[in-house]
């Protein structure tokens, strides 16, 4: 989500001392797993909206500097066409692009992601729809 | 091109190790324990400050009493402005549909897309209409 490995490492190590700080908070009321998913994309979210907050950055430039990461990047191997499906994923509002990667990368149920995102199935069902046409048709035509 | 076209791969990797070093990572920083500072407190230094910051509590309270200026919230600014000045306002914005429907809880919202995007609302559609119109997109009814 975030592309680039060192921040991808310190949101991974925020996580994990969120969980630690928290587990008495675990009500036991869903999964282990899926409280823990849902911190990790809490997280995640925050930290990209947080990113276009500060400094008054325009949207445009965070997706233009995200989309040069994908090119500069040594922690990242894929072939040509890849590289061109990520960058389309760029073009997603950042809660479309979390949930076509938790159903298309992560291959989880509809029902998971529901439950980690706190939104409903047919939400989900129609956002996936909607972006898989997005992304075909910036591959289609860039 | 269709997105099954292209083969699914994760293409980010990690350092060699990574995953070795991460929990001692994580592990010293959550026992990096922040500094506990010791005041030595005496009852007249208690005193000292404690008689000044008293009179100032008493003093805003006094004051604050006697204001009967009533701030409102965001929430009740909003209010009273109409949907038509909204709207107006957010077509005069950067931001985008995508970033408003981003803001949008969907928890209790069921909607359906045209291709476009636009969204159907109560349109009554029999069964073979709907199966025309599924055949027509070419959309799988698996992901319905």
């Amino acid at each position: 989500m975030v592309l680039d490995h060192d921040e991808a490492d310190d949101l991974v190590q925020e996580v994990f001392i969120k969980i630690w700080n928290n587990i008495e908070k675990f009500r036991e009321d869903s999964q282990l797993y899926t409280w823990i998913y849902r911190i990790a994309t809490n997280e995640c979210l925050n930290f990209l909206r947080k990113k276009k907050n500060r400094y008054f950055i325009p949207i445009h430039d965070v997706q233009a500097e995200l989309t040069q990461k994908l090119e500069d990047s040594s922690y990242i191997d894929g072939d040509e066409i890849q590289l061109k499906l990520q960058k389309a994923l760029l073009k997603l509002p950042d809660k479309q692009r979390l949930v076509f990667n938790m159903k298309y990368f992560d291959e989880m149920k509809y029902e998971e992601i529901s439950e980690i995102t706190d939104t409903s199935v047919g939400s989900l069902k129609a956002s996936y729809h909607h972006a898989v046409k997005k992304i075909e048709e910036f591959l289609s035509h860039d | 091109m269709k997105l099954e076209d292209i083969k699914k791969k994760n293409i980010y990797t990690v350092p060699d190790n990574y995953f070795d070093q991460l929990p001692t990572k994580i592990q010293s920083r959550v026992n990096e324990k922040t500094p506990v500072f010791r005041i030595k407190l005496s009852w007249s230094l208690v005193f000292k400050v404690a008689t000044p910051a008293f009179a100032m509590i008493m003093i805003l309270f006094y004051f604050g009493l006697k204001n009967n200026n009533t701030y409102e919230s965001a929430d009740e600014i909003l209010s009273q402005v109409s949907s038509q000045d909204l709207i107006a306002y957010l077509e005069t914005t950067d931001i985008t549909t995508d970033e408003i429907i981003e803001e949008i809880d969907f928890t209790d919202v069921e909607l359906d897309f045209y291709e476009d995007g636009s969204i159907m609302q109560d349109i009554e559609m029999n069964k073979d209409n709907i199966n025309t119109l599924l055949d027509e997109y070419g959309i799988d009814t698996d992901i319905l």
